[in-house]
């Protein structure tokens, strides 16, 4: 036995040294790229400036960019060329007989040529990656180093390089092993993409959301590593890193344990050119013909605008046609030319037929067949509910029944149009979104004497939200039960006819005059441009502000306005850091929504700047950010901040607004804040143009909470609000209206360029702001008369 | 002692070896004939360990073969087509495989490389099909297994590297004991080094003897008589194959010699003589003895 287990010893490491050998060209090649990637990045820094580096204030993977994409691609690529190269042996029959009279055993021989396979595909990647990090490091003191890529790039080439070996034992040629790997993956990836639609609706309490947010789709599809790169930086935090690394050992393990059992029960002589697992390659088949034949349906319907019927119809001539097309292929493929008589052929047939039957029907079912996309659920069982992609939730009964009112008439113009396969279509036309950041970034500028220039450190954190531009609604029913409903709904402009939008925004109205959502939200909503949500408003206390004025040129100028008693060192900052964070996180119930704010003070000539930044999202998904062009005005801290609140008001600089006493706002900065919010965050950024008009209009309502600050009314704002907001509004609308005559009638107002072109519905542009900001101002002191007459 | 123990075979439902049991004496120069798709080779690779037996077992020095590192180290396998490593060169492989066998001879390597007209640094690549086996050989003798298993290991060699991969061979079994086991097609080359021989048919061995004994036990006579004689005349015989050209007879026949020269003599022929039997004609011979069609083969 002890002999036995010496000389299995001693052949693992032989086997090993001698497949590492083999791997050689492999690894030259791969150094190769890897030096090549390199060299671009190098030059790719020497062309950047100093500025520039600060602009890449990220980490290293956003300089080492090229190497690093390079690098991921490539570890992808060679541990497929290498993989499939090592387990050759097991398909060519010279080699066979070659490695099997060897005096190894199968494991032995599978697991020496598995580890000299992996090191000879992870030892370029992660040299070529530490002179990456080495070089950005080098190059820039801006960049923070992240070996965390390095870690995903093994666990990646790991998990390929294991699943590759494990596909290798399944197939009986070399061919075979490329064409169902690769097929492996583009079928996993496929199914989840082309269905996770249709999923995310079918099924209540399974959100397509929550399975993103974990690293299942991309570990499970090891090519598809570098595709998914966001899913491993899904949760910016040690959990979040720990849970995907243990997520890729369980992959890698469980692919390495079936490859061990496969190795040693695979007969070399059977799995020589025919499949060992006889079931992969109709496997293979009925996945390809279910995904090409889902996403030539779904493209084919998104192409055409028709009735349901005729919607159905299409989906499936492409299904079926495009299926399989790819069935036969691979048919073709597996088997070496069709032969017609055999039984795999016959075999392949009924699988196919069964899984596009299959196909078919559960989506005809879960699309008009069970009425699932019109269901609402009895808001007596709804615990909470979101509407939009906000996570707030709505928890009085009265808004969650209202919530249930906006989804049935959602619903009721859905049914106005009822052969309509809902989710076929739906399914090309989600609601879009895009993703950015909330959380908390504190960051310190000081002057570096040595060269001039400052030096910026940061601290933050943030998580992922999705942000919403709307074109359709989506509800979260969280129910008693505990389960989690979803639905989600897409509003084409040209069914928009079928809805009632009246309703829909009276009942939308009610949701944001709700105390429930005043207490947490601070601006106006935008829907569109119609749904504009009448008021909201936030009681917070405020943390600080800064001044300042538009110049001649339309820049916006600040004076910094000293903070008492704050102090200027790190253990203030990485105190304030901790509480945001803590009540940040704790706050899992909604999203707050609110732009950051710059705190200057000089202390002792020494300059430091502190900016505490986060950011608060409106029900509907709007977010306001903001850090550049004007100062920030305000920030409003929720009430349920209290560790921050605490924190602040401990070094007195935190003033309550309730109580008013040290309310130190001023209304036209506030106002001219929400003003460029509404121009650059909403309009500006989409190269759309808005009237001046219209800014005043959306931004009336700040208006008429700093009026009512100003006037000391704030503590009557909700009854102030129902009886005087609307003509509030009105009248300042009005007043903007008379003062764009004033002003444009005098040229010394305007750039003379545009002169014979604005009008008071003209586009707004920087050239424009100098006089909106006359007129802004003009407004918010009429605004304060205004309060004090309607009050009258 | 290398023992086959009831070995049974299948490919799907194809049977390659039904129940094939005998057993290679120590020191042997084992010759395996058969006709094609017999089963020699897929013998030689349960042997070595490629294949595992659906039923039975292989026995090397009393231990089963498959997956037993131990005993397959004893064991060196050249199959029809060797093996090698891409861009190696036989030093190269000479490396791969001392590293694997403990039994690995470096002079005997040197010795041998001189011996064949190879040039050890050269890519095996680019060898010709009888310098590739040329160059398996070296490896294997190297290793100085106990047991050498060859598969058709004369094709496509020269009658000069013939004859020295015999004489080397003999010398193995000669100076070590070794125990050579040579499926070949070409029974000329496995009469010179053959001392036993096995023959196998649709996967069950039809003859395992030693190879004098097995042409001893079989006699070939040609013979002329005075008249032509009927159908059934040596019925007394156990005749295997028999022809007829008028007065003249050519047969073969098992069974004692004597009997056999007595039996002809009896019928008082003109003319007779008792002709040596090569192992192709004894392989010819039982083939047909078991229904082998040689006849509609050769027409």
């Amino acid at each position: 036995m002890t002999s036995t287990t010496s000389s299995n010893k001693k052949s693992f490491s032989e086997l090993y040294k001698w497949s590492l050998k083999r791997n050689g060209s492999i690894m030259l090649v791969f150094s190769m790229v890897m030096v090549l990637g390199i060299l671009l990045d190098l030059y790719v820094m020497s062309q950047l400036g100093e500025g520039d580096y600060k602009a890449h204030s990220g980490d290293v993977s956003e300089i080492g960019m090229v190497s690093i994409v390079v690098a991921q691609v490539a570890a992808m690529i060679f541990s497929l060329i290498s993989s499939v190269s090592t387990f050759s042996f097991l398909h060519n029959k010279r080699s066979t007989d070659m490695f099997g009279s060897l005096p190894a055993t199968r494991e032995t021989m599978f697991v020496s040529h598995l580890l000299g396979g992996i090191t000879a595909v992870t030892t370029p990647f992660v040299i070529g990656s530490f002179v990456v990090v080495g070089c950005t490091l080098r190059a820039t003191q801006y960049v923070k180093p992240d070996f965390l890529f390095i870690l995903f790039g093994v666990l990646g080439i790991i998990a390929a390089y294991t699943f590759t070996a494990l596909i290798a034992y399944s197939c009986g040629t070399i061919k075979d092993t490329v064409v169902v790997t690769l097929g492996v993956n583009v079928i996993y990836a496929g199914i989840i993409y082309s269905f996770w639609g249709i999923i995310y609706q079918m099924i209540p309490g399974i959100g397509f959301e929550s399975i993103m947010s974990t690293p299942i789709p991309a570990i499970f599809t090891p090519f598809g590593f570098c595709l998914f790169e966001d899913a491993f930086y899904y949760d910016d935090n040690l959990t979040g890193i720990i849970t995907l690394v243990i997520w890729s050992i369980l992959f890698s393990a469980g692919a390495f344990i079936f490859a061990l059992r496969t190795a040693k029960k695979r007969k070399a002589e059977v799995a020589q050119n025919e499949f060992y697992v006889k079931w992969l390659p109709y496997a293979v088949k009925a996945g390809a013909s279910i995904v090409c034949g889902a996403v030539a349906g779904l493209i084919a319907t998104s192409m055409k605008d028709g009735s349901g019927f005729s919607n159905m119809i299409v989906f499936v001539a492409w299904y079926v046609l495009v299926g399989l097309a790819a069935s036969i292929i691979l048919h073709a493929i597996f088997e070496k030319g069709i032969h017609f008589k055999n039984a795999e052929t016959k075999n392949s047939v009924i699988v196919y037929s069964a899984t596009t039957v299959a196909v078919i029907g559960l989506v005809f079912l879960f699309s008009t067949g069970l009425g699932i996309d019109t269901y609402v659920p009895s808001a007596s069982n709804v615990k909470s509910v979101s509407l939009g992609y906000i996570r707030y939730q709505f928890k009085e009964p009265e808004n969650v029944k209202t919530v249930t009112e906006i989804h049935k008439l959602i619903c009721d113009g859905i049914k106005k149009n009822a052969s309509h396969p809902y989710y076929i279509s739906s399914g090309t036309n989600m609601p879009e979104y895009d993703y950015q950041y909330y959380g908390a970034t504190i960051e310190i500028e000081t002057p570096d004497t040595a060269w001039g220039n400052s030096v910026r450190q940061y601290k933050t954190f943030a998580k992922k939200y999705p942000l919403v531009n709307i074109t359709g609604f989506s509800f979260t029913y969280h129910k008693k039960v505990g389960f989690t409903t979803y639905r989600t709904y897409y509003l084409s402009s040209s069914s928009m006819g079928l809805y009632d939008l009246d309703k829909i925004e009276s009942l939308l109205q009610k949701l944001y005059n709700s105390d429930e959502y005043k207490h947490l939200s601070v601006s106006p909503v935008f829907w569109d441009e119609e749904l504009r949500a009448k008021t909201s408003r936030t009681q917070a206390p405020t943390l600080s502000y800064r001044q300042g004025s538009y110049d001649e040129y339309g820049d916006y100028s600040t004076r910094e306005i000293a903070a008492e008693n704050l102090p200027n060192t790190d253990e203030f900052v990485d105190g304030l850091f901790n509480a945001l964070q803590q009540d940040i996180l704790a706050d899992d119930e909604y999203y707050i929504s609110m732009y950051s704010n710059d705190l200057r003070y000089t202390q002792e000539g020494e300059f430091m700047v502190l900016t505490v930044m986060y950011e608060y999202r409106n029900v509907l998904g709007y977010g306001i950010y903001r850090n550049y062009f004007s100062g920030d005005v305000v920030e409003f801290i929720p009430k349920s901040y209290e560790n921050t609140i605490n924190y602040l008001q401990s070094y007195g600089i935190s003033i309550d607004i309730e109580n008013n006493s040290k309310l130190k706002l001023s209304p036209t900065e506030l106002v001219r804040g929400s003003y460029s919010d509404a121009y650059y965050t909403h309009f500006g950024e989409n190269g759309d143009s808005v009237s001046l008009l219209k800014c005043v209009e959306i931004i009336a309502p700040r208006i008429e909470y700093a009026a009512l600050a100003q006037a000391q009314k704030f503590d009557e704002i909700d009854d102030w609000d129902s009886n005087h907001g609307e003509e509030f509004i009105n009248a300042l609308v009005k007043k903007a209206d008379e003062l764009c005559t004033k002003y444009m009638s005098n040229s010394d107002n305007i750039n003379p360029t545009y002169e014979n072109s604005i009008t008071r519905q003209n586009s707004l542009s920087g050239d424009y702001f100098y006089m909106a900001d006359k007129i802004i101002s003009d407004l918010v002191s009429y605004s304060v008369e205004l309060v004090n007459q309607l009050s009258e | 002692m290398l023992e086959i123990k009831n070995v049974t075979k299948k490919f799907g439902d194809k049977v390659a070896l039904d129940n094939l049991s005998f057993k290679v004496p120590e020191g042997s120069v084992f010759g395996l004939i058969g006709s094609n798709g017999s089963g020699k080779s897929t013998l030689l690779r349960i042997i070595s360990g490629v294949f595992n037996c659906d039923e039975g077992c292989v026995e090397i020095d009393g231990e089963v073969a498959y997956e037993n590192p131990q005993a397959k180290e004893k064991c060196f396998f050249i199959s029809d087509f060797p093996y090698f490593y891409n861009s190696s060169t036989v030093n190269t492989m000479a490396d791969f495989y001392r590293s694997l066998y403990t039994t690995w001879d470096d002079n005997k390597f040197k010795k041998i490389c001189a011996m064949f007209p190879i040039n050890a640094d050269d890519k095996i690549i680019n060898m010709s099909k009888g310098m590739q086996r040329q160059a398996a050989l070296i490896i294997a003798l190297s290793v100085c297994p106990k047991y050498i298993l060859l598969d058709e290991i004369f094709d496509g060699l020269d009658p000069v590297v013939r004859q020295l991969i015999k004489k080397l061979l003999m010398e193995m079994v000669a100076e070590n004991k070794t125990t050579v086991i040579i499926a070949s097609h070409n029974l000329r080359e496995l009469e010179d080094v053959c001392d036993h021989i096995g023959l196998i048919h649709k996967g069950g061995v039809v003859m395992e003897k030693d190879l004098d004994e097995a042409k001893l036990g079989m006699h070939r006579v040609q013979a002329v008589f005075q008249d032509e004689l009927g159908e059934g005349v040596f019925n007394d015989l156990n005749i295997v194959n028999i022809k007829r050209q008028g007065k003249m007879i050519v047969f073969t026949a098992r069974g004692d010699k004597d009997t056999v020269e007595n039996a002809v003599k009896a019928k008082k022929p003109v003319y007779m003589e008792m002709l040596p039997l090569t192992l192709e004609e004894v392989f010819i011979s039982e083939m047909e003895a078991v229904g082998y069609d040689i006849n509609n083969i050769i027409k």
